[in-house]
């Protein structure tokens, strides 16, 4: 494993615009869609193909050590705060990649102009086709880690991001720290947002005894979320 | 007169903007909110009943129908459209005074926050119900909320934040404009925000969607 450079990942080529299913699930339908609705979304993920420009990329880090109880992992001179359930699930890994990845700023443009304009649903699902497609490219670059993984032999993990099952989202900054800051696309605020909106960050396990385990709502305690139980 | 003013809450209730616009597909080739809404002014029918009696009507159907799940989003998307096409031929008489709306809304994403989204979802809603709503947009410092409230007095606030992060903002942005207008009625929302931040942090109001907002404001 080489550790500690940044491998971009190739996302040109792949899949990564929303599917319409996933969008029409987060419009609230379930069966019975409204045909005019479904038109729409048809028409709008063809228009968003072109508004998409993904970029993403994974630096390796060996683990020095991940400490359960503290809900810890100890990389170089830094220490991750993921708390006690992503640490467990961590366990047996060896490396950690940290990922970030963005679809860029376009979608988020699009879906503003749409809603000033006074067209409100057609925004709205411009931006549900960004959050999607953002999902979509994570599992893009989820693949690359496990293609890198598996030509060595290794196995991967789920992925986990800041912000997520209590793992605060302040140690984004820690995260970004481990990035050359002039070769990426994505910029963290004070307030540790990334801008592009769009974006995704996080970290996945790499190990020769590591289980992956899909991702499950039970691990996290917001009831509101819009994707919850869902997928 | 009645009659105009039910066809006008119905094309509300179900989304239909104009004439050209397609949905809602049963509706297809019939004028909408925008042609009804002009032939009632120059019909003489008085702005706030037209506001009062149909628009707010329509809305309130579309609240109800949401919050019993019989619709989805984007119907009441397609409502809120209709609802601001009628709105435009009723701007003239809000800015000579003849109409009053039922109050000001101040709404903002707070300082470090860039998600607009949801914001707009609740700024459509409120403005839906009949007040008028000033959207200072986001990454809104507390001072840019005073200086709004202090043109706008007694407007109620709203603000919106989508990081734990910038929920730090959102306690100090309350903190500030309470030292300021200790009076002043300030509602928050947003993803990450609950009723125990809420209690907190000293706002006033915790609503988890539109919906709630809109039912606080009703109250008011
Ligand atoms: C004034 O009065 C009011 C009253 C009501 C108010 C109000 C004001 N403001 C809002 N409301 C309310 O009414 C609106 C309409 O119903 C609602 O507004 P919302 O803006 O909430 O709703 C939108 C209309 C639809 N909802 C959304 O667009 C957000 C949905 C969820 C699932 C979500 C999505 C889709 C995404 N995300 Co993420 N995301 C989550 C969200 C979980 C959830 N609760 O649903 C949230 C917001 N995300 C979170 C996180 C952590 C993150 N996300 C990230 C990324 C993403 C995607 C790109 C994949 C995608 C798009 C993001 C976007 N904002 O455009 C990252 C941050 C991105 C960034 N730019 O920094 C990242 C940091 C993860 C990472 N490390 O990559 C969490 C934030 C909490 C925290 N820990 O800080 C989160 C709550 C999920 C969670 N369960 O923890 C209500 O909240």
């Amino acid at each position: 494993m080489v550790t500690g450079i940044l491998f971009e990942t190739d996302c040109k080529n792949k899949l990564i615009v929303a599917n319409r299913e996933n969008v029409l699930k987060l419009l609230g339908y379930t069966d019975i869609v409204d045909e005019h609705v479904k038109e729409l979304v048809i028409d709008l993920i063809q228009l968003s193909k072109a508004n998409i420009n993904p970029w993403g990329g994974f630096v390796l880090k060996q683990i020095n050590k991940v400490v359960v109880p503290e809900g810890k992992i100890y990389i170089d001179d830094l220490f991750f705060e993921v708390n006690k359930t992503i640490a467990a699930q961590l366990r047996k890994a060896e490396y950690l990649a940290f990922f970030i990845c963005t679809i860029g700023n376009s979608i988020e443009r699009t879906s503003k102009e749409y809603l000033s304009k006074g067209d409100l649903l057609e925004g709205y699902i411009f931006d549900l086709i960004g959050s999607e497609s953002a999902e979509n490219l994570a599992e893009v670059v989820h693949q690359e880690v496990m293609e890198y993984a598996q030509s060595g032999g290794l196995q991967i993990s789920n992925r986990y991001s800041p912000g997520y099952c209590n793992w605060d989202v302040s140690e984004q900054f820690k995260l970004f720290s481990l990035f050359p800051s002039e070769q990426i696309k994505i910029k963290l605020t004070d307030s540790a947002l990334m801008n592009p909106i769009k974006s995704v960050s996080g970290i996945i396990g790499i190990g020769r005894d590591l289980k992956f385990k899909p991702y499950s709502c039970k691990l996290c305690s917001d009831e509101k979320c819009i994707y919850r139980n869902k997928k | 007169m009645e009659e105009l003013l039910s066809k006008i809450a119905h094309c509300v209730e179900f989304g239909k903007v104009d004439k050209t616009a397609p949905y809602p597909p049963d509706m297809k080739g019939q004028e909408g909110a925008d042609e009804l809404t002009k032939q009632a002014i120059e019909q003489g029918i008085p702005a706030e009943t037209i506001l009062k009696e149909a628009l707010v009507i329509g809305m309130d159907k579309v609240g109800v129908k949401f919050s019993e799940k019989k619709i989805f989003i984007p119907q009441m998307l397609m409502s809120a459209k209709a609802m601001n096409a009628a709105i435009e031929h009723l701007k003239p008489f809000f800015q000579s005074g003849e109409v009053k709306r039922k109050g000001k809304f101040i709404i903002a994403t707070v300082q470090g926050d860039l998600h607009d989204i949801g914001k707009n979802l609740v700024k459509m809603s409120i403005e839906g119900a009949g007040w008028e709503v000033i959207d200072l947009g986001v990454d809104v410092k507390a001072e840019k909320v005073i200086a709004s409230i202090e043109q706008n007095p007694g407007a109620i606030v709203g603000l919106s934040a989508l990081l734990t992060t910038t929920m730090a903002n959102m306690k100090n942005s309350v903190a500030d404009i309470k030292a300021k207008y200790p009076e002043s009625i300030v509602m928050v929302g947003g993803a990450p925000v609950s009723q125990g931040f809420c209690n907190e942090i000293g706002a006033d109001f915790y609503a988890p969607d539109p919906q709630a907002a809109v039912a606080f404001l009703k109250a008011k």
